[in-house]
């Protein structure tokens, strides 16, 4: 096995988890996980190769998965074995509104804003460790986490705060 | 007690959890006493919650290792790809070979017999004169005299020259 293979496996699981929070479906992950192991490869064999694999594989995972809700390409699958079950089958009609609408809402920031929010909410990187695999400095890593959470208020807070009901 | 210039500039870390414990109560203090800071946070913080309500079940976090086909030649695992492209390749090949039958199947084409008198015939601009026998049944008012009286002369030597071969 190739360094290539090796440094995508040893991420495989967490660009699948990048994946599938977005799109929450298991086939739809799988497949978004392999399209970016494909895009790995070529961006390997280019001259201009990644730099940090991690970057690089969570952009453009949550890139190809952003494209992919964008296009409605999202099509329900039936398993048909416990094996391969879908955990999301089972998930409540609310929650997968929900998802929907934190994928939209990510869709709105900048790329370097997202990727910050994503490393630090979903991965609970400090920024430090942030600032270091995106090399940036860590203000600027602070910078924007803090306007990606501004622009994320108006789509994902509750009315009753954004009226300021809520104490 | 920090002032509101100074919450600004600890609410990355804040929200992020990287204050610690002496600061963070700090904060806690200022919002407190301090209405517009505390409307910031309080918004700023559910909106991390809604967030957070994104989540990743436990179970297929270990699927995909074995779904992907890591560690594969780059031929296979993007044959599927490719597959699309081979059928493509696969046309146009039967194609070209139907073309290359025809041709030489049927010779003596004259284009400027059937671009002139026949459009519906001159699919391709070549049209071969045996197709034609009823040709002279195309009204004259669609061409001109002398294109027909030229298109009757090649006619013709085709003709004897299909005769004289014979």
């Amino acid at each position: 096995m190739t360094t290539v293979d090796t440094i995508f496996q040893n991420h495989q699981a967490q660009v699948y988890a990048w994946a599938y929070r977005l799109v929450q479906n298991h086939h739809d992950a799988l497949d978004l996980t392999q399209e970016v192991y494909l895009r790995w490869w070529r961006a390997c064999g280019a001259t201009d190769k990644p730099r940090q694999p991690i970057p690089w594989l969570r952009r453009v995972t949550i890139n190809l998965s952003l494209d992919f809700l964008r296009a409605g390409r999202r099509t329900p699958q039936l398993s048909l074995s416990p094996d391969t079950a879908d955990p999301s089958e089972t998930m409540p009609a609310e929650r997968r509104e929900t998802a929907r609408d934190v994928a939209a809402a990510l869709d709105t920031l900048s790329e370097q804003q997202r990727s910050v929010v994503i490393a630090k909410v979903y991965e609970g990187l400090t920024f430090s460790a942030i600032a270091e695999q995106m090399e940036r400095s860590i203000p600027t890593v602070k910078t924007h986490y803090l306007r990606a959470l501004q622009n994320l208020r108006k789509r994902l807070t509750p009315e009753d705060y954004l009226e300021g009901t809520h104490k | 007690m920090i002032t509101c210039e100074s919450l600004r500039n600890l609410l990355p870390d804040y929200l992020g959890d990287e204050l610690d414990p002496a600061e963070q109560d700090q904060v806690r203090e200022h919002i407190a006493s301090c209405e517009p800071c505390h409307a910031e946070v309080a918004t700023l913080t559910a909106t991390l919650a809604s967030l957070r309500n994104l989540k990743v079940p436990a179970k297929p976090a270990s699927a995909p290792v074995a779904g992907i086909p890591v560690g594969w030649p780059m031929a296979l695992a993007v044959g599927a790809r490719f597959s699309r492209l081979l059928a493509y390749a696969a046309m146009l090949m039967i194609g070209v070979g139907l073309g290359w039958i025809a041709r030489s199947v049927l010779p003596d084409w004259d284009p400027k017999l059937a671009e002139n008198n026949l459009p519906g015939m001159a699919i391709a601009g070549k049209v071969h004169p045996d197709w034609i026998e009823g040709w002279s049944g195309v009204s004259p008012s669609h061409t001109s005299p002398s294109v027909l009286a030229r298109n009757m002369a090649a006619f013709s030597r085709s003709i004897s020259t299909r005769a004289s071969d014979g």
